[in-house]
């Protein structure tokens, strides 16, 4: 793809993300405008002050930070397992983030207990995947068969939705309806954002280091390797950066749906599949698009809030085949 | 010297394909490898390439083990062609053979590393050795078998290395490109280039080879065309007569009636 075109499709991308991040910041019942919006934001005068500088924009950068490293997860599975069905909770990271979270959530509701155990999860999980297929990672020589990394993070992700299952019918009812708003993906007690922002960061600039060798890497493993890539230590990183990144995002909202797996084939279609621009643009339109769905999940029956897990597959699932039948087959040309 | 086998064995799923080989091969040699499926051409052309350990014995490149070899110095001084390719995602068949310029851009410490003119012109010169300047910015996903096949013979010579390994080279081709893909790699091999290529057609071999590698259960036969390449290996190899004919003054190897 032409080096022009290429910038000009990731300015619209951070483009559509400034968009969808004033939009939200102005709609609510408080102001009535983006400019509006932003005069409240800075002007310690204004009535609407507090509201989008306490409430909404931390919310904001929750959903943004999310989208983005749920999306850069998706983008680094796709090319690690080359199965474009693979997104963030494939290999069951996030599976054990979930329910550390779900025990910690029915014991004590604490934010900070709450994001303790999720990386604890998530840790666990890494581990036991990493434990069970060690062989993938090791050697010099390419071992080829990703399948087996696949299914054993298939296996982990049923188990922990099995024991998420378990867990869920043996809580008081009293304690459900957090518990299900947070598995479906909630913004509404976002809490540590800081340290996933950090996490999105690292991340993304640890894999755009990778991001040539990623490229044969999603050409095939022998590929890659007659090139120069040490394919076994490639294949590690990448497992810990997509850890990392889902681990990160479960912990802030629980696990929203269908972003890591929209976000990389819809930035995909638009870009061709070169990491250097195809790890940004995922970020920013992954981070734009959960931002949009947790808008439209804060107004479209206000005050009744709905968790944007909801949303996101709500809307990403048709937009998603809308582009699919537009752009001929797969292909980006 | 380029490429030296000292004792070389290979064991797949338990079974020994080749025991004790010993051979030297040299720059401006053209080796073809012959066998029956199974025989385990293509595990001896990945050994060779150093794209897994070799069972027992050594394998050394310009008098330093394979194994030794920094993945990054070993990419610039062979190139490898698989058997087949499977494309998971959509690309152009420009940037697919551009890739093979990784080797050559790890000077950026960063993934970005910017493809320079050299790289371009190695892209534009590969692409136009195989014919494929009209399917340039075509998807790879959407290219025939043949087609794709050029796609990675052109990725191989944009490596631009003074050793090829290619695993069947010739799959998939039709008849002139076929040709004239061997005759490209005779003339690589007469400027001092280094092939090592796996092949079904003896004749192949016979006509634009230096030296064979027969791949037999028993044994193993390696050396010139001259020492190798008879209609007696030729038949004991396949388990089927296999006769002589000479047209025009060049040597034809052809299957005999059987029994």
């Amino acid at each position: 793809m032409p080096r022009q075109r290429t910038l000009a499709m990731l300015c619209a991308f951070a483009l559509l993300a400034l968009i969808c991040v004033l939009f939200s910041a102005a709609l609510g019942s408080a102001t009535s405008s983006p400019g509006d919006a932003l005069r409240a934001l800075f002007d310690g005068d204004h009535p609407a002050h507090g509201v989008v500088l306490h409430l909404r924009m931390p919310r904001i950068a929750a959903g943004f930070t999310v989208g983005a490293l749920l999306a850069v997860a998706g983008c680094l599975l796709q090319v690690l397992l080359r199965n474009p069905l693979a997104e963030p909770y494939v290999l069951g990271v996030s599976g054990g983030a979930a329910f550390a979270a779900m025990l910690a959530l029915s014991f004590l509701a604490d934010a900070l207990f709450v994001t303790v155990a999720c990386a604890m999860g998530a840790g666990a999980s890494l581990c036991l995947l990493l434990l069970l297929t060690h062989r993938e990672f090791s050697g010099r020589a390419p071992q080829g068969a990703s399948e087996r990394l696949l299914l054993a993070g298939v296996m982990l992700a049923a188990l922990w939705g099995a024991l998420i299952a378990l867990g869920l019918s043996l809580v008081p009812g009293a304690r459900l309806q957090p518990l299900i708003f947070w598995l479906m993906g909630d913004l509404g007690g976002a809490s540590n954002i800081g340290v996933a922002g950090l996490i999105l960061v690292a991340v993304l600039a640890l894999a755009l280091r990778d991001a040539r060798a990623l490229n044969l890497l999603a050409r095939g493993e022998e590929h890659a390797f007659a090139l120069g890539v040490s394919v076994g230590a490639l294949k590690l990183r990448a497992v810990i950066f997509a850890a990392l990144a889902s681990g990160a995002a479960v912990s802030v909202a629980g696990t929203v749906g269908f972003v890591g797996l929209l976000a990389p084939h819809l930035a995909r279609l638009a870009l061709g599949n070169d990491q250097r621009v195809l790890l940004p643009a995922s970020a920013l339109f992954g981070g734009a698009f959960v931002v949009f769905c947790d808008t439209l999940a804060r107004i479209v029956i206000a005050p009744q809030q709905l968790p944007v897990g909801a949303v996101t597959a709500l809307l990403g699932a048709p937009l998603f085949l809308f582009l699919l039948r537009r752009v001929a087959g797969w292909s980006s040309n | 010297m380029v490429l030296e086998l000292d004792r070389l064995s290979l064991i797949a799923r338990g079974a020994t394909l080749l025991s004790d080989l010993s051979a030297s091969v040299k720059a401006g040699e053209f080796w073809c490898i012959l066998g029956r499926n199974g025989a385990g051409k293509t595990t001896l052309i990945k050994t060779l390439a150093g794209l897994r350990e070799a069972d027992r014995g050594d394998i050394r490149l310009d008098g330093r083990r394979l194994a030794k070899w920094p993945l990054i110095a070993l990419a610039k001084r062979r190139a490898y062609l698989a058997q087949q390719v499977v494309d998971h995602f959509p690309a152009t068949v420009r940037d697919t053979v551009m890739t093979a310029r990784y080797p050559y851009h790890m000077h950026l410490a960063s993934g970005f590393g910017l493809e320079s003119q050299t790289d371009r012109d190695a892209v534009e010169r590969a692409l136009g050795q195989f014919d494929l300047g009209p399917l340039a910015q075509r998807d790879v996903l959407t290219l025939s078998g043949g087609e794709r096949r050029r796609v990675s013979l052109a990725t191989v010579f944009a490596q631009d290395t003074a050793l090829l390994f290619l695993d069947e080279p010739s799959a998939h081709l039709d008849l002139d490109i076929e040709q004239r893909v061997f005759a490209m790699l005779a003339s690589e091999v007469r400027s001092g280039k280094t092939v090592v290529a796996s092949v079904h057609d003896p004749n192949l071999a016979q006509r634009y080879a230096t030296h064979a590698i027969l791949l037999g259960a028993k044994n193993v036969r390696a050396g010139t065309l001259d020492e190798v390449l008879s209609t007696r290996n030729l038949a004991e190899l396949f388990s089927h007569p296999v006769e002589e004919l000479v047209l025009n003054g060049r040597r034809w190897f052809v299957p005999g009636p059987s029994g």
